[in-house]
Parts: structure tokens; sequence; C-alpha cells
């Protein structure tokens, strides 16, 4: 009986967030991507005279892997006097402390990085967050990053043997970053060709 | 208990945060600005204010045994909600408050305010008692932020972590100073902390 009544309980109490999370999913993910532009544009800022091209969507099943993801996503052109110089491509670096990390990263076509920011996490307030450009310029210094320029050990926290900063009591938090970067950079380096399998929308 | 006695008490003689000692954790990590304060001020007064009001009305129906999961279920729909509304209505907000927000699932003066009073008192004796205590804690909340804020722009320690625990020991005697001073001059027996009683939700005491 009693575990009847707790069932009706949780019954009741899960329709109710249900209801909630029906009714604030649009504003919600309005707010969601109101916030990730205005991280863009911030972002983008600090770059001299770059624009926004068009956007196209990316659908090629290895290369979407090799950024984190499992669904097509959006990639916008960066242009410079009307020629692309560039892409915004989303990432995420799956091995955060408390779930995923998702990433813009505005990249030349050479591919070197222009300017990264952390668009969503859950890490550790205080321990972890130290990625996200409003709590401290940690992901920052990876501006002008590629791979023919920076040396392996470039690509690695200094926990683990490289030089890269990693944070107090939070050493998986930027691990997980740079490694996201890393394989992503590797990504875009060893297919020059990849701006070819991006899909006008 | 008359109605102004209930808000009196929360707000006042029995002030969760600089009486009770409740809630501390919150109180403590999001007081470094009046903005964030203030936010978290409100969503726990109204998650404070559902849940007495909510668990009062189904008290008839709740066994003793079951009561906590049965509590901590409505406390957690009801966080969830607003944690989802201020998501949805003040994104800022949500970013600042972070994980204090989903947090306040597990701020003891609700469970507590559920266990020692809602589960026994009429509906509208449990919303007086919610408001009451809500805008006790919310109150000390944006006092302790104020404080810290205004400080903070002197002394940087202020803004600090250890600047909070300063911050309410500094509130907490000045509660105890005005009590003591204006409340009751008369009669230093009936000290607020004196008459404290701790809400037990586990373990048997007796």
């Amino acid at each position: 009986m009693n575990a009847l009544k707790l069932a009706i309980f949780g019954f009741l109490t899960s329709a109710l967030v249900g209801l909630v999370y029906v009714w604030t999913a649009e504003p919600i993910a309005k707010a969601q991507q109101d916030a990730r532009d205005a991280t863009i544009r911030a972002m983008l800022s600090e770059v001299d005279e770059i624009g926004l091209g068009i956007e196209t969507s990316l659908t090629d099943a290895r290369l979407l892997e090799q950024l984190g993801w499992s669904t097509p996503i959006v990639i916008r052109a960066l242009t410079r006097n009307d020629a692309v110089v560039g892409y915004l491509v989303p990432i995420r670096a799956p091995s955060g402390y408390s779930g995923p990390i998702d990433l813009i990263l505005a990249v030349t076509t050479e591919p070197r990085i222009l300017a990264v920011r952390v668009t969503t996490h859950r890490e550790t307030p205080g321990l972890g967050d130290g990625i996200d450009h409003r709590k401290s310029d940690w992901i920052q210094q990876f501006a002008g990053y590629a791979l023919d320029t920076h040396a392996a050990e470039d690509w690695i926290i200094r926990p683990d043997g490289g030089v890269i900063d990693a944070f107090t009591g939070a050493t998986i938090t930027p691990r997980a970053v740079v490694n996201g970067l890393r394989r992503a950079m590797s990504a875009l380096t060893n297919d020059p060709s990849w701006p070819s399998k991006l899909e006008v929308r | 208990m008359t109605r102004m006695t209930t808000l009196t008490q929360g707000l006042w003689t029995q002030n969760p945060a600089l009486v009770q000692l409740l809630g501390l954790c919150p109180l403590l990590a999001v007081s470094n600005t009046i903005a964030t304060a203030t936010g978290l001020a409100i969503a726990t007064l109204a998650v404070l204010v559902g849940a007495n009001l909510s668990i009062s009305l189904i008290r008839a129906w709740v066994p003793d045994t079951i009561r906590l999961p049965a509590f901590i279920l409505v406390i957690a729909a009801l966080t969830t909600c607003a944690e989802r509304l201020v998501q949805a209505y003040d994104y800022n907000l949500y970013e600042s408050l972070g994980i204090f927000l989903p947090l306040i699932v597990t701020n003891c003066l609700i469970l507590g305010r559920a266990d020692a009073l809602a589960r026994r008192t009429p509906p509208w004796a449990s919303f007086l008692d919610g408001i009451g205590q809500g805008l006790g804690f919310g109150l000390a909340l944006i006092a302790l932020g104020a404080l810290r804020e205004l400080a903070g722009s002197v002394v940087l320690l202020a803004i600090l972590p250890p600047g909070a625990f300063i911050g309410l020991g500094i509130l907490v005697a000045a509660h105890r100073l005005i009590h003591r001073r204006l409340v009751r001059p008369q009669d230093p027996a009936s000290l607020p902390s004196t008459e404290t009683k701790r809400v037990r939700t586990t373990g048997d005491v007796t």
C-alpha cells in the first residue's frame, strides 16, 4: 500500500516536471542559442576584420565522429573581404568531469586556431570551470595553435608531461578540452579537402 | 499561533539563516553579489512555499514510513521546475547560479519545514510559514550579498569565500545584539538561540 502511494506520488511529480519541461523547452533552446551567438560574437570581435559567411551542414559520419558528434552539425564560414578565410566549427569533448564539454572553434583554412570558446559545460564550479572564458582566460592561450607549428607537448597538459597548464584539483577538465581540440585539429589537418564535404543548407 | 507571529518567526525570531543557521551552503556560496543572492532567494522562496503548501495538502495521505521519500519527491520536482523556469526566462541568472539552483533540493531548511511543520499544519498556516521562512532566508541572503558586495569594493577578501563566513558572523552578531537590546531588552532569557529546536530527520533521538 505504501509502495503504491509512493508510486502515485512519483507519477504525479514526474508529470509536473514533464509539463514544465515541455512548456519551457522552446524558450530554453532560444536562450541557449542566444547565449551561444553572444559568445561567438564576442570571440570573433578579437579577430581582425572577420565576418560571418554562409551556413553549411556537415553530414560526413567519419569527420563528425572525430569532432565528437553523432549527429550532423552546422558549420559557418568565416569571411574577410567576401573571401572565405575560415570556418566556425562546433566540437564536443566527450570526456569532461561531468559530461561532455561543447566548444566552438574558429579555424583558418590552413587550419590554424583563430579562437576557441567553451559554449556548454557542467564542470565543477571553482575547480574545473576555469575553461569558461568568463571565469579565466585559460582558453585564450590556444589562439594561433596549429599542428605544424605546435609540437606534440604543446597539445598535452602539464600533469601528463606537456606544457599546458591544468587547474589545481581539476586535471580531467583541461585534459578533456585539450584532447578534444587536438583530435578536431588533427582531423581537419589530415583531411585538407574537408570543406568540400560541406553542404549548403 | 497567530498569522502575524508565523511571519515574524521566519523573518526575525526564528530566522532560518541567522538563528537556525540552516541552508548555509547556498547562503555562503551565492552571496558574493546582490544579483545572484536575490535570484537564489526568490527561487528558494518559491520552492519553499510550494513545498510547504503541497505537503500540507497531502499530509493526510502520507503515512509516517514513507514521508521522507514522498517529501523529497515533491521538493525535487518543484526544484526541477524552478530550475527549468529560471533557465528559460533568465539565462544569465541560471548561468551564474550554476549548481546551486538544483542544489535547492538539499537545502535542509525546506525538508526541515516540511517535516517539522507542514506535515501537521493546515495549508494556509503552512503557506504563511513558507512565506515567512522563505523571506527570512532570502532577506538574510540578500543582506549578506549587499554587505559583501559593498565591502568588496574596499577589501577584496569580502568577495572571496572567507568573506562569506566573516560576513555571516557579523550578521548573526548584529541580529543577536539588536534582539537583545531592542526587541526583548528586559528578558535576556528569551534569546532566540536558546529556544531553537533543531529539526532531526534521521536517527532515533529521545
